[in-house]
């Protein structure tokens, strides 16, 4: 950087290059080069701007890498080689092409970019459902504890998925020890300071302009048995594509809800518990039966074949963070031990989503974030789900005041159901200073059938010293959302017991 | 030198589809590039639309930029002039318009500048100079751009530009007592 003298002398020095008579009125130049400097405009740019187009940037390039390079990783790997599968092979290039594009054309990305729209106060209207507090089932060609791609608009996270697509904790299933503990959570962080009175909520935007598009470009492909033609105002929800060999895959492109799914195509693969079954001849069934914990690879292992995986899919993880294996399993060792309890057939993988810096949680306290499930047995990857476009709407909403955040903490946070009458004991755990995180939350109306997925600033209260044969109602995370109409509602929903332990 | 060589490298990467490379000459340049349009609009937000719309241009066409024509710097100040030229044209087709010092007064524009007083104060030297006399000198006292850079973003040598430079300086010194007086006169009033 240059001082102000510094910078008059340079210019001088050229002007008189040009015309040497000129220096005989130096000081007056002098003045009129300092003058125009000193008069320059302050021009500061604003830094919040420059983020907000710098993620526009990000996304744009997301748009331009989607048509330059996905059509091609992509269609390698769904390689229709054959002449008999060329024009379905362009068909699905053409599609799986559309299938980004359409994310991307309204500033959407997977897996790349994470963008904002502010929008008024309030703007998401209730943040509770008004009519009931029912929360809904999912069910169809879902995959995992991420929205079912046919049903994904009536989804809760906050509920197990049913149907073919895999992923969630799927494989054997493991069930919840019948002798329990009720557990008490009591506040031994330091004293927590909230110094806003509105915290900003993100509502994910799924869009259908894409999905049109997608039409469109399918609209003039008469497949034999159905003329799309026919199908006027017709719109692509989503896709499936599958890959015809061993140990294929088939990849679910959810287009109104800005998802991707990868899993098994079952049909290629053998149906191991079928196989285990039965012990045919025809089935490779590699290592132990059930599987004992000797089976279940070390945490490197398991995220080095997400890695690979993902790499090959050529999926960005950019706004995810540092992998990490669901540790979810491990209440249930003591059960493994004992015989009374399978080895879970599959481990996840969780790359965390990072918004704002933050991470993002689930209610019920497990992170949240693209998810690879690892087959055990074949030490492959069975699914990956939560890849979805990161475009967000913001507003914001009044908090809540610190004593119910830390009333709702001490009763285990949201949707903390749990309580046992039968319970052999209840202990006491303690949580420690809160990290500032999100919450996903699903914002269901009982109405439409519609859940809207919002991302909740949040407080998570870490169990300190977890115990080693604790419970699997016991929560390692406590998610408290921060919004004061989602802390009251959870007020009123929490479940009382009959009769008080106290009391009897 | 060496940062042009990194820059180089960073632009071929980003040709050959590393795109996210980009990042790095947008952080580089984004103050640059927005001082430079708000000193031709004096509107923050007006510069922050063109600034956005300029670096979009930019990484769509980057494919086009080569190190043989100029550097980079310069291209991507082309297309920031370009695309204000670009606004001004759209906003007021009867004038050939540049950057808002040609806008008359009486239009609405011109109130919602901001940093009125500055733009006041400089108004008295740089309304009296030519479109071309008046981008660059801005451009090489307050952009600090080098005359190489002035001469590829204009398409003009760099003789030429520093012989207009010299000259604006060789005029408003002729006109500087006048300049002075009316300057104190201002200050007084305020």
């Amino acid at each position: 950087m240059k001082s102000k003298s510094q910078k008059i002398e340079e210019l001088l020095k050229e002007v008189y290059q040009i015309d040497r008579s000129l220096s005989r009125y130096e000081k007056e130049l002098k003045k009129i080069i300092s003058h125009l400097l000193e008069t320059r405009p302050d021009a500061v740019i604003d830094e919040a701007f420059k983020e907000r187009l710098k993620n526009e940037i990000m996304a744009q390039i997301e748009e331009l890498k989607g048509e330059r390079e996905k059509k091609f990783s992509l269609a390698s790997i769904f390689n229709f080689g054959t002449p008999a599968y060329a024009v379905a092979g362009s068909l699905v290039v053409l599609l799986l092409v559309g299938g980004i594009y359409f994310s991307q054309k309204s500033n959407n990305g997977f897996g790349g970019v994470i963008s904002f729209n502010t929008i008024g106060e309030n703007g998401f209207g209730k943040l509770t459902d008004q009519n009931t507090n029912n929360v809904p089932r999912a069910e169809g060609l879902g995959s995992g504890s991420s929205p079912a791609p046919s049903e994904t608009t009536k989804t809760s996270s906050d509920t197990q998925v049913t149907g073919r697509g895999g992923g969630g904790n799927s494989g054997m299933a493991v069930v919840p020890p019948v002798e329990s503990i009720n557990y008490r959570y009591i506040y031994g962080g330091e004293e927590i300071v909230i110094d806003k009175s509105n915290i900003d909520v993100l509502k994910r935007i799924k869009g259908e302009n894409s999905a049109s598009g997608v039409a469109r470009m399918i609209k003039g492909v008469n497949l034999g048995l159905i003329d799309l033609n026919a199908f006027g105002n017709s719109k692509v929800e989503g896709i499936t594509l599958y890959q015809d060999k061993d140990r294929g895959y088939s990849v679910y492109l959810g287009f109104y809800e800005g998802i991707i799914s990868i899993y098994k195509n079952w049909r290629t693969w053998q149906n191991q518990s079928r196989c285990l079954e039965l012990s045919s001849a025809r089935c490779e069934v590699p290592t132990t039966n059930p599987l004992t914990l000797e089976d279940i690879p070390s945490d490197e292992v398991l995220i080095k074949i997400a890695d690979d995986f993902i790499g090959e899919f050529g999926i960005n993880t950019k706004i995810y963070g540092k992998p990490e294996v669901s540790q979810t399993w491990r209440a249930y060792v003591s059960q493994i031990e004992d015989g009374s309890m399978a080895v879970p057939e599959e481990m996840q993988v969780i790359y965390p989503l990072i918004v704002d810096g933050k991470k993002v949680y689930e209610s019920y306290g497990e992170i949240s974030g693209l998810t690879v499930s690892v087959d055990i047995r074949n030490k492959q990857v069975a699914s990956i789900y939560n890849l979805s476009t990161q475009n967000y709407d913001r507003s914001s909403y009044k908090v809540a005041n610190i004593s119910d955040i830390l009333g709702l903490a001490e009763r285990g946070g949201m949707n903390n159901y749990y309580y046992s009458d039968q319970a052999s004991k209840t202990q006491d755990v303690k949580l420690g200073s809160p990290e500032k995180v999100y919450m996903k939350y699903w914002k269901y109306d009982s109405v439409t059938g519609i859940s809207d997925e919002l991302l909740v600033p949040a407080l998570n209260f870490s169990v300190q010293d977890f115990p080693q044969n604790a419970d699997y109602n016991l929560k390692r995370n406590v998610i408290v959302p921060l919004a004061e109409e989602l802390v009251n509602q959870t007020q009123l929903d929490y479940p009382i017991p009959l009769i008080e332990k106290s009391a009897q | 030198m060496e940062a042009t060589i990194n820059e180089n490298l960073i632009i071929e990467k980003c040709q050959k589809g590393e795109l996210e490379t980009f990042g790095t000459l947008y952080d580089s340049y984004v103050q640059k590039i927005y001082n430079f349009i708000y000193y031709k609009t004096f509107h923050r937000e007006l510069a922050e639309d063109l600034t956005s719309k300029t670096f979009m241009k930019a990484l769509e066409n980057i494919d086009r930029f080569s190190s043989d024509k100029g550097r980079f710097s310069s291209w991507l100040y082309r297309i920031a002039r370009n695309t204000v030229i670009d606004h001004y044209r759209s906003k007021k087709n009867e004038f050939d318009l540049a950057d808002f010092w040609g806008i008359s007064d009486k239009l609405d524009l011109h109130s919602q500048l901001e940093n009125q007083q500055s733009v006041e104060e400089v108004k008295k030297y740089l309304t009296k100079l030519t479109k071309e006399q008046r981008e660059i000198v801005v451009m090489r006292v307050w952009d600090d751009l080098s005359y190489r850079e002035i001469s590829q973003i204009l398409g003009k040598s760099e003789a030429s530009c520093k012989m207009v430079f010299s000259r604006v300086m060789k005029d408003l010194r002729q006109n500087l007592t006048h300049l002075l007086l009316l300057v104190l006169l201002i200050k007084l009033i305020k």
